[in-house]
C-alpha cells in the first residue's frame, strides 16, 4: 500500500453559523498530484489553510509525513511549501533577498540556498528582475517568487492556492513543468484551482468539495469515466439555469 | 447630483452602522462626539479671546482658521481619512464628469464629521465675536466659503497625493512632505518658545504669526472676518475675495486631479536596489547564522528600505533634535549632557518597536509556516534594533561629552541608555503581540485598523515600561546630582542585569504569547 503524504482525520472547521468544512477523512498518496475542486466559498482555501498550519480547525488532525501540523508543528513546517492565492510577501525585499531570507528563516546552509536560489530565478524567468523590489513585482511575479520560496527546501509535499491563476502562459507552462517533476521524483502536490482543463490534465487524484462538504474524492479517471471533469464538477455541484424570459431586454438595443 | 451623492453616503455610513459591531458604533459615535467637542473647543477659544483679550481677537480668529486647515490636509493623510466613506474611483464607470464627480464628493464630504466640526468651531466662534446684526450674513458666507475651503483644499490633497502614493518613488517623497509638515508645530513652538522669557508680549508673537498666516487662504477667509467684524467693508471684501478664489481654485485642481487618477496610468519606473549576488545579511556585521540573525538581516534592511518605518526615524530624529533644541540650553554644555543619550535610545525604540509585528502586515503568514518559532522572529527584530541603537547611544553620549568637555557621566549614560534600551524593546514585544495592527504594506498612508483593544494595550505598554524604568533612572539621576558620578555610575552598573532580566523574560513570554495568539494576529495584520 502507498504510504500516505497528507492524511486529513475528522477535520472541520465553522465561521460562528456558517459550516466551512464538514468532517471528514482523506489520504494523499505519496507522489501524487492531488486536486482540489469546487465552486466559489466551498470551503478549499479554508482547508488548505487548516492543512498548513495557518488556520486552527474546530476538530480533527493533518498528518504531513506522519507529523501532526499541530502537535508537532517544527516537525511539519519542514515537509511542507505552501503558495497562498494572493501571496503576500515581504515587500521591501528584492526578489533575490526574499528567497535567501526564505532559506536562512529555515536555517538551510547557505552555499545550498544560494545555489538553489539562483537556479530558482534562472528556472522561473526572474533573474533580471531578481534585483527588484518585491513591492514592484507584478501578481505573476509574486507568484513565482512564492513558488520559489516554497520549493527552496524541497519539501514532500507542496500546497498550492489557485497557483495559476494571475500567471502568463510561459510561466503556467514551466509551473506545471515543475510541479511534474516535483511528483516524479516522489514529491507530492496538492493544488485548489477553478480550472477544470487544468486539473484534469495534471492530477492523478481529485476531491470535489461544496458548501464544506466532501462530495466525492478518488483517481481522476475513475471520477471522470470518460467524460470530461467539468461535466462531472457542474452535475455534483448543480448548475444555476437561467430563466431565458429573464434576460430578453439583454443585447435587443 | 449632489443629493444622490449625499443620500449614497448616509446610506453607506447606515448600512456600517448596522451591520458592524457594538464596538464599532460605539467608535463612530466618539470620533463624531469627539469632533464636535473640538469644534466647541475651537469656537469657544475665539468666543473666550474676544471677552478676556480683545486685542488678540483678530490674530485668533486667523490662527484658528488656518490650525483647521492645516489639520484638514494632515489627519486624512496622517491618520485614517474621517471621510472615507465615498471613493472617487467607484464613479470611474458611470457618466459623471470629474467637475460632477469633484461636486459630488466636496457636498457628501459636507456630511461628515470633521466638516461638522470645522463649521461649528467657525460658526460659532465667528458669529459669537463679530455677530453684529450687520456683520451675521457676510460672516456666515465667509465662514461657509471657510469650511468648503478647508474641504475641497484637503480632497485635492488626498486625491493628488493617492495618484502620487501610486509609485513607490511618490511614496518616498510624499512622507518626507508629511513628516516635514507634522514637524511645522513643534519647530513652530521651538522657534517661538524663546521669544516669552524674552520681554516680547504673547499678543504681539500671535500678532506676527497672524501677520504671515492671513496670506494663506485659510487665513484670508479668517481676515475677512475680522474685517467684516470691525466694519472694514473694503478690507473684507479683498480677502473675502482672495479666499473664495482659492477655493475655486483648489476645486478645479481636485476635479483634475480626479481625472488624472481615473485616467492616467502611473508611470512605475522599477528601481534595481540590490546589487547582483548580494547577500541577505550584512558583510561587515556578524550577525549570527541562525533564523535570528536572518530576521535581523531583514529588519535592518527594512530600515532602509522601508518608507515607513524610515519615516517614523525621521520623525524620531526630528523630535530628537527638536527637544535636544529646547532642552539644549540646561542640559547641553554641562557634565550631564551625556545623558542625551538615554533620551536618543528611547525615542528611537519606541518609534517602532511597539507595533513591530504590525510593519509585516500581511506577510506574517510566512513567519507561521516558515519560521521554527515566533520567538526567534521577535529576537531577530529587537537585534537589528540594538544594532542600531547601540552605537547611536555611545557617539551621542561621546559627542555630548566632547561639547562639553565633561567626560565623568559618558559611563552612566552609555549604561543608562543600555538599560533604558532593554527595557522598553522587551515591553515593546509584549506591546506588539498584544498591541498589533495593520499598516499598510506599500504606503503609510492606507487604512489602517487601529482598534480600541490595541489602542489601549499600547497604552499599557508604555506605562509599564514608565513604571520598570523608572527606578534605575531616578537611582542614576538622583545620585548623579546629589553624590556624584562614581555613585551614578554604580547605580546604572547595577541596573544592567536588572534590566537584562527584564528584557529577556518579557521578550521570552512575548514569544510565547506571539505562538499562542498567532491566529488572532493573522488574523488582525492580514485583514484588508
Amino acid at each position: 500500500m502507498t504510504p500516505a503524504a497528507v492524511r486529513f482525520l475528522g477535520l472541520a472547521k465553522r465561521f460562528g453559523p456558517t459550516v466551512a468544512v464538514e468532517p471528514f477523512d482523506i489520504e494523499i498518496p505519496v507522489g501524487s498530484f492531488f486536486g482540489i475542486v469546487g465552486p466559489n466559498g466551498a470551503g478549499k482555501t479554508t482547508l488548505l489553510r487548516m492543512a498548513t498550519g495557518l488556520l486552527e480547525p474546530d476538530a480533527g488532525t493533518v498528518e504531513i509525513g506522519g507529523h501532526d501540523v499541530w502537535s508537532d508543528p517544527a516537525a511539519a513546517k519542514t515537509r511542507f511549501g505552501l503558495v497562498p492565492d494572493e501571496p503576500r510577501m515581504f515587500e521591501r525585499l528584492t526578489g533575490a533577498e526574499l528567497i535567501e531570507f526564505a532559506g536562512r528563516l529555515r536555517s538551510m546552509d547557505p552555499e545550498v540556498v544560494a545555489t538553489r536560489r539562483d537556479s530558482l530565478l534562472r528556472l522561473l524567468d526572474l533573474s533580471e528582475a531578481a534585483d527588484e523590489l518585491v513591492a514592484d513585482y507584478s501578481l505573476g511575479m509574486r507568484k513565482k517568487a512564492a513558488i520559489a520560496c516554497a520549493l527552496l527546501h524541497n519539501p514532500t509535499v507542496l500546497f498550492l492556492d489557485e497557483p495559476f491563476a494571475g500567471i502568463d502562459p510561459v510561466a503556467r507552462q514551466t509551473l506545471e513543468q515543475i510541479l511534474s517533476r516535483h511528483t516524479a521524483s516522489g514529491g507530492t502536490v496538492v493544488f485548489s484551482d477553478h480550472a477544470m482543463d487544468v486539473v484534469e490534465r495534471l492530477c492523478d487524484r481529485i476531491m470535489v468539495i461544496d458548501h464544506g462538504t466532501l462530495l466525492t474524492a478518488g483517481e481522476t479517471a475513475a471520477l471522470t469515466g470518460g467524460r470530461r471533469l467539468q461535466d462531472v464538477f457542474v452535475d455534483l455541484v448543480g448548475a444555476h439555469i437561467t430563466d431565458e424570459g429573464d434576460l430578453e431586454w439583454l443585447g435587443s438595443s | 447630483m449632489a443629493r444622490v451623492f449625499v443620500a449614497l453616503k448616509l446610506r453607506l455610513l447606515r448600512n456600517r452602522l448596522s451591520t458592524g459591531s457594538l464596538v464599532s458604533a460605539l467608535g463612530f459615535l466618539v470620533v463624531w462626539l469627539s469632533s464636535l467637542a473640538g469644534g466647541l473647543v475651537g469656537g469657544g477659544l475665539v468666543a473666550a479671546v474676544a471677552r478676556l483679550a480683545p486685542d488678540s481677537l483678530a490674530a485668533t480668529v486667523v490662527l484658528v482658521h488656518v490650525a483647521a486647515g492645516f489639520l484638514w490636509l494632515l489627519i486624512p493623510i496622517v491618520l485614517a481619512s474621517l471621510d472615507d466613506a465615498l471613493d472617487a474611483r467607484s464613479f470611474e464607470t458611470y457618466p459623471l464628469d470629474d467637475r460632477q464627480i469633484a461636486g459630488g464628493l466636496v457636498i457628501a464630504g459636507l456630511a461628515g464629521p470633521g466638516a461638522a466640526a470645522t463649521a461649528v468651531a467657525f460658526f460659532y466662534g465667528g458669529l459669537l465675536a463679530f455677530g453684529s446684526p450687520a456683520a451675521v450674513i457676510p460672516v456666515l458666507v465667509e465662514e461657509t466659503v471657510a469650511v468648503l475651503l478647508c474641504v475641497v483644499v484637503a480632497r485635492w490633497v488626498t486625491t493628488r497625493l493617492s495618484d502620487l502614493l501610486r509609485r513607490r518613488r511618490g511614496q518616498e517623497v510624499a512622507v518626507l512632505v508629511v513628516v516635514g509638515l507634522a514637524s511645522l508645530p513643534g519647530i513652530l513652538g521651538v522657534t517661538v518658545a524663546p521669544s516669552f522669557g524674552s520681554g516680547v508680549e504673547f499678543s504681539a508673537v500671535l500678532d506676527r504669526l497672524a501677520g504671515v498666516a492671513q496670506w494663506t487662504p485659510w487665513g484670508a477667509l479668517g481676515r475677512s472676518v475680522v474685517a467684516t467684524g470691525t466694519g472694514a467693508w473694503g478690507t473684507a471684501a479683498a480677502f473675502f475675495l482672495y479666499g473664495a478664489a482659492s477655493a475655486a481654485v483648489a476645486f478645479v485642481l481636485f476635479s483634475r486631479a480626479l481625472h488624472r487618477l481615473s485616467v492616467v496610468a502611473p508611470t512605475a519606473p522599477v528601481a534595481r536596489v540590490g546589487r547582483a549576488g548580494s547577500s541577505l545579511l550584512p558583510r561587515r556585521l556578524p550577525l549570527p547564522r541562525s533564523p535570528v540573525g536572518a530576521v535581523a538581516a531583514k529588519e535592518l534592511i527594512s530600515m532602509r528600505r522601508d518608507v515607513r518605518m524610515r519615516s517614523q526615524l525621521v520623525g524620531g530624529g526630528i523630535a530628537v533634535v527638536a527637544l535636544g533644541a529646547a532642552g539644549g540650553t540646561v542640559v547641553l554644555g554641562t557634565r550631564y549632557a551625556p545623558f542625551l543619550a538615554v533620551l536618543t535610545v528611547f525615542i528611537v525604540v519606541n518609534a517602532v518597536t511597539p507595533n513591530q509585528l504590525g510593519y509585516e502586515g500581511g506577510s506574517f503568514w510566512a513567519y507561521l509556516t516558515i519560521a521554527p518559532d515566533l520567538g526567534s522572529v521577535i529576537r531577530g527584530k529587537n537585534l537589528a534594533w540594538a544594532v542600531v541603537t547601540a552605537p547611536l547611544a555611545a557617539v551621542t553620549a561621546l559627542a555630548t561629552a566632547a561639547v562639553s568637555g565633561e567626560w565623568v557621566y559618558v559611563p552612566a549614560a552609555v549604561e543608562g541608555s543600555v538599560v533604558v534600551g532593554l527595557i522598553w524593546l522587551g515591553v515593546g514585544d509584549i506591546t506588539c503581540v498584544y498591541g498589533a495592527f495593520r499598516l499598510p504594506e506599500t504606503n503609510l498612508f492606507g487604512s489602517r485598523n487601529l482598534s480600541g483593544g490595541a489602542f489601549v494595550a499600547t497604552l499599557l505598554g508604555i506605562a509599564a515600561s514608565g513604571l520598570l524604568t523608572a527606578p534605575p533612572l531616578l537611582a542614576v539621576g538622583v545620585l548623579a546630582l546629589l553624590a556624584g558620578p562614581g555613585w551614578a555610575t554604580l547605580a546604572a552598573t547595577i541596573s544592567v542585569p536588572y534590566a537584562v532580566g527584564v528584557y529577556r523574560h518579557m521578550s521570552r513570554r512575548a514569544g510565547e504569547l506571539a505562538t499562542r495568539r498567532r491566529f488572532r494576529l493573522l488574523g488582525v495584520l492580514d485583514a484588508g
